[in-house]
Order: structure tokens, then sequence, then C-alpha cells
């Protein structure tokens, strides 16, 4: 399947693929636009705000999906279905071998810190999710980030984590509750009313 | 909806906003590794016909055996035609004109 008519930006990523199947070199460069940033961003989240391994991870799956090019059916799967699963693993593959390493950062939140009087910047706020994010359980944090990050709807999320719906349903309100409970005490440093 | 909840929503949207940078050497390893692992194109296979034979003369087989075959049949028609029609020229030929004494042989088999 060609690209005719287009120059890639409005075609969806499974047309992209099955072009970079057969040799579509623009096709590649548009997947790379389209996915590259949000795989990097998830796995930054997911391994806790590790970039170097979350830059790895974002490669890797990368590359899979390119060698699963030739192969793939119109139809058969939504290219997004297929590479969150994969970045989940990889990451889940380092956690534990962090883990086992005794190699665990521990996403304490910043305590302490001299909050501007005013307001927090954006990035500080940011920064803070994301410490919260890392201190849940590594199956809650991914959840959680699919369902209100990344946003993606409750089956799609069953989807990629191999999970029944009503398993995205717990998970997901565990962990809006946890990271409610871990950013309670920062609220003011937030610049959230109390 | 507790304020609990719109807090953390509010960071959710902001999350979502945030644009994450990628690394220019990201993005060229990950371009590379397509590079790599993109399937070749399937050239059309360009069937070689094998190079016509020529003879000395830089015609073909085919041409060099027509004009050879022409060659042959213009001989022969040269040599056959006075003997059909017997004639060369305009000077009339008899038999005994070609083969004298050929008609004494007949006479001689007549009479014996």
């Amino acid at each position: 399947m060609g690209l005719a008519g287009m120059d890639g930006s409005d075609a969806p990523d499974e047309v992209l693929l099955m072009a970079y199947g057969q040799g579509n070199s623009h096709a590649a460069r548009e997947l790379t636009r389209r996915f590259v940033p949000r795989l990097l961003a998830y796995a930054t989240r997911l391994l806790g705000g590790d970039r170097a391994e979350a830059e790895d991870v974002t490669q890797e799956a990368m590359l899979r999906l390119w060698r699963a090019a030739p192969g793939w059916r119109a139809g058969e799967a939504k290219v997004t279905s297929w590479l969150y699963p994969v970045v989940g693993n990889l990451c889940t593959d380092r956690l534990r071998k962090r883990k086992r390493q005794g190699d665990w950062p521990e996403a304490e939140p910043e305590s302490g810190q001299p909050a501007v009087d005013e307001e927090m910047g954006h990035a500080q706020r940011l920064q803070a999710l994301d410490q919260a994010l890392a201190a849940l359980p590594e199956r809650q944090r991914q959840a959680v980030v699919l369902r209100h990050i990344e946003g993606f709807s409750n089956p799609e999320i069953a989807e990629i984590m191999d999970i029944g719906v009503e398993a995205v349903e717990s998970l997901t309100a565990r962990g809006k509750r946890a990271l409610a409970a871990l950013l309670a005490g920062r609220k003011e440093e937030l610049g959230y009313d109390e | 909806m507790t304020s609990d909840d719109k807090d953390l929503d509010d960071l959710f949207a902001l999350a979502r906003r945030s644009r994450t940078d990628v690394p220019e050497a990201l993005s060229t390893r990950v371009l590379a590794d397509a590079v790599q692992a993109m399937p070749k194109r399937v050239a059309p296979q360009v069937v070689q016909r094998p190079a016509a034979r020529r003879t000395p003369l830089g015609l073909g087989w085919l041409q060099a055996s027509g004009l050879v075959a022409v060659g042959v049949m213009g001989v022969l028609i040269g040599v056959m035609n006075p003997l059909i029609s017997g004639e060369f020229g305009n000077d009339a030929y008899s038999l005994s004109d070609l083969m004298p004494g050929f008609q004494d042989v007949l006479t001689d088999e007549a009479e014996g």
C-alpha cells in the first residue's frame, strides 16, 4: 500500500507502517516523528525519570516495529496497541533488573524545597507529578499513565496491558487515590489551595 | 469531584500538554535502525536476452543463411535455365550440338 496523494502526515499509522514495509523511507520518518516523543515520555515515566534508559527502550521498541513491518497486515492490530506493550515489557525488564541489583532510586517527593512563594512553575509541577508516579506500584503507574496522560480508553489499556477492563478500572482508581495521597502534603508547594 | 481529584486532573492535563523534547541523537539512531531494517524494494528482474551471435561480416546467422540460400538459388537458376529452355542468348542449340554422336547411338540401338 502506498502513500499516493498524501505526504504521509495524514496517513493512518498502519498505512505508514505497511508503506515502510515496502521500502518507503518517508514513512519511516513520519512514524519516527509520531511515535518517538510519545514513547520516550511514556518510558521515562515508567522508568521513574531515567531518561537515558528511556531512550534505549524507545530505540529498541522502534527497532522491533521496523522488524515487524514486512509481516504487518491491514486491520490486524493498531500500531499503538502493538508498541505500548513492547515499551511496557521493556521497562518492566529493566525495572526488575534494577531491583535485583539493588539499584532502585527512591522516588521520595522532595520535601522542604524552598517553594517559590507565589506559584510553582509548570516544570516543577510536572516534576512533582512524575515523582509521585514513580512512587506507585509498577502496574498502577502504567495504568494511570496510559489512561490519564496518554489518553487511552479502558478497553485499549486492557489490550495493551493484557488484562480485563475491570482490572484496568481498579488499577487506575487505586493509582489515582495513591497519587492524591502522595501529593496531598505538597498542595501549597504546588500552588493549589488547601 | 473532590478538590484532590481536580488538582490531579489539572496535573494530568499539564502533563498531556507538555512536549517531550526528543534528542536529535535519538531520532538519528532510530532512523538509522529504520534504514538498516528496511526491506529492500524488489527490483523488477531484467531478463537478459543472450547476445546475438554475429558472423564475421557483422550479420546475424539468420541473415547470413538467407544470403547464402539466395545465392545458391541464383546459381541454380543460372545453370538450369539454359538446359531447360535449350537456349543460350538468341542462338538455338539442338541435343546433337551439345552431345555430338548421341543421335547415332540412338539410331544404332533402333536398328540393332
